[in-house]
């Protein structure tokens, strides 16, 4: 076992010390500072004044207590994780296994007496890490920026809509709360988000280059995004990843059956398991040619 | 120590390699001679278990290649034409990570592997400052640190500048005669080969058409008797010369 982790300390050395890796993380915090100046617009926060009307908050009253870190965190999470999240995700996962065959270091390490499932086991473990240390990487910097743009944490409001023309105001939480909420959200997003991260290893074990597994992955997230905001697939709608994938914000909704984000979190869990059976399959049977 | 019997390969309809029956003995340096793409790489990468066989069985000691990869490769060094390494790793870093894939290695074992390729100044540089004949010895260092029996060596002179590729044979030949490693060297270069090998295996098309100690008259060069072979292998059956 301690031979396991030390093998797992050298697959994370490898990817830490990729420039690369913190492309996603440099990334994510531009694209937070771009959602704060677009925010300060006054056409923006009009926006959003209109979207929270309506809801059981005075817009006034809103604005003194919510207007904060808690509520605008989770906005440019969001924001920057439709925007970016995905991508980097695509990016890391698709390139771990097919770069390193594209390298030719693969080869190398098939030569020691390391099984293939063990090495592929590590190579997930290392996506799965990844994924959710940029989750927490993109919630923790959201909120600090927040906090110190919009004048401390103040309480939560969660805005949320299947469609960006449809957003709503599902529910407020205290200082308190809304900090264990946004935590709870971040794990649950983590959790989601290894749908990507598995379906763009998957293509990474196949013979492609590192670059095509990455747009595999991401042709496949933008089709199920696009089918989902066309009105005649409406039927489809809960087959789609995109709609599963929203079920951390829909955590957030004070009265949201649990068992509607528990059925979302075992689908995505589901179809994670088949990417990575897949995977494994095809890491474990396939030829690389010297 | 190696023994392939009746190993074929098949990519598509294109047969890589067909019917080798071939043993390595310990102790020994063969030869693996061929033109480009006449399946030298594919038999190194079936030995090595990175290309499944379609037919046939490898075992090295004993141990079959794929049912028993962990025991057929625990004493076994490999290196390749073009050594790839984590360029923006140190040396040392690369050799840890490496060996560490099948066992960890002593700092002892460490230095012993680095001082005998003579690395020690530059070991803590990243490897993208490495010239093509010091990732050559980087190379072999981290095939040695697994304490081999077996060491596998496809094209490894390739690229090297002169004094490179004499530093590499007298690094191979100090290998095999005072470590005692089994050394399988796979090129097309038939002056290494001529160097190094008293035996040699000849594939063409993916057959192999000899095998055994090349030189049957004390003058014959491995260039005369490497074409003879090949030439032999092109007649009809029962042509005579």
């Amino acid at each position: 076992m301690n031979l396991f982790f030390r093998q797992w300390r050298n697959e994370l050395l490898k990817l830490c010390a990729r420039r690369r890796t913190y492309l996603g993380l440099v990334g994510s915090v531009v694209a937070e500072l771009i959602f704060l100046m677009l925010w300060r617009h006054p056409l923006a926060q009009r926006a959003f004044e209109k979207a929270v009307r309506g809801g059981s908050v005075e817009p006034n009253i809103f604005w003194d207590n919510y207007f904060h870190g808690l509520t605008i965190g989770l906005l440019m999470v969001t924001f920057s994780f439709l925007l970016l999240g995905g991508l980097y995700l695509a990016l890391v996962a698709g390139d771990i296994i097919a770069k390193e065959v594209e390298d030719g270091t693969l080869s190398m390490i098939l030569s020691r007496p390391v099984s293939r499932l063990r090495l592929w086991s590590l190579k997930w473990l290392t996506c799965s890490a990844y994924t959710f240390g940029l989750v927490f990487f993109m919630g923790l910097t959201s909120l600090l920026l927040a906090s110190v743009f919009c004048g401390g944490l103040g309480k939560l409001a969660v805005v949320y809509g299947q469609h960006p023309r449809h957003l709503q105001l599902v529910s407020i939480f205290d200082t308190a709360e809304g900090l264990w909420r946004y935590g709870q959200g971040l794990l649950l997003l983590g959790v989601v988000m290894h749908v990507v991260s598995a379906l763009a290893f998957m293509f990474s074990c196949f013979n492609l280059k590192p670059a095509t597994a990455a747009i595999a992955t991401l042709a496949v997230f933008f089709i199920d995004a696009v089918l989902k905001v066309v009105p005649f697939f409406i039927v489809f709608e809960k087959w789609l990843i995109s709609y599963h994938l929203a079920c951390w914000l829909r955590s957030f909704a004070k009265y949201e059956p649990a068992v509607d984000v528990g059925t979302s979190v075992c689908y995505l869990l589901a179809l994670s398991g088949v990417f990575l059976g897949i995977g494994a399959v095809q890491f474990c049977r396939r030829d690389f040619k010297p | 120590m190696i023994t392939l019997t009746g190993v074929s390969k098949q990519f598509g309809k294109h047969w890589a390699v067909q019917g080798v029956d071939w043993t390595v003995p310990c102790g020994s340096i063969w030869g693996l001679l061929g033109h480009n793409g006449a399946g030298k790489s594919t038999i190194i990468g079936m030995i090595l278990g990175h290309v499944r066989p379609s037919a046939g069985q490898i075992s090295i000691n004993g141990y079959d290649v794929r049912r028993q990869r962990s025991q057929a490769l625990s004493r076994v060094g490999a290196i390749f034409e073009t050594p790839a390494f984590y360029n923006y790793l140190s040396g040392l870093t690369n050799l840890r990570i490496f060996c560490e894939y099948s066992s960890i290695p002593s700092p002892e074992r460490l230095q012993a592997a680095i001082r005998f390729v003579q690395l020690e100044d530059c070991i803590q540089n990243p490897v993208a400052t490495y010239s093509h004949g010091m990732r050559q010895r980087l190379a072999l260092a981290q095939a040695l640190l697994p304490d081999p029996e077996l060491l596998i060596l496809d094209e490894p002179m390739n690229g090297l500048d002169p004094e490179g590729a004499y530093e590499m044979r007298n690094l191979i030949e100090k290998l095999n005669q005072e470590w005692g490693l089994t050394i399988l060297l796979a090129t097309h270069g038939l002056h290494e080969i001529q160097e190094l090998c008293a035996t040699v295996a000849v594939l063409q098309q993916g057959q192999l058409i000899f095998q055994g100690a090349w030189q049957t008259a004390p003058a014959q060069t491995l260039e005369e008797f490497y074409l003879e072979t090949v030439r032999a292998a092109q007649r009809p059956p029962g042509l005579a010369v």
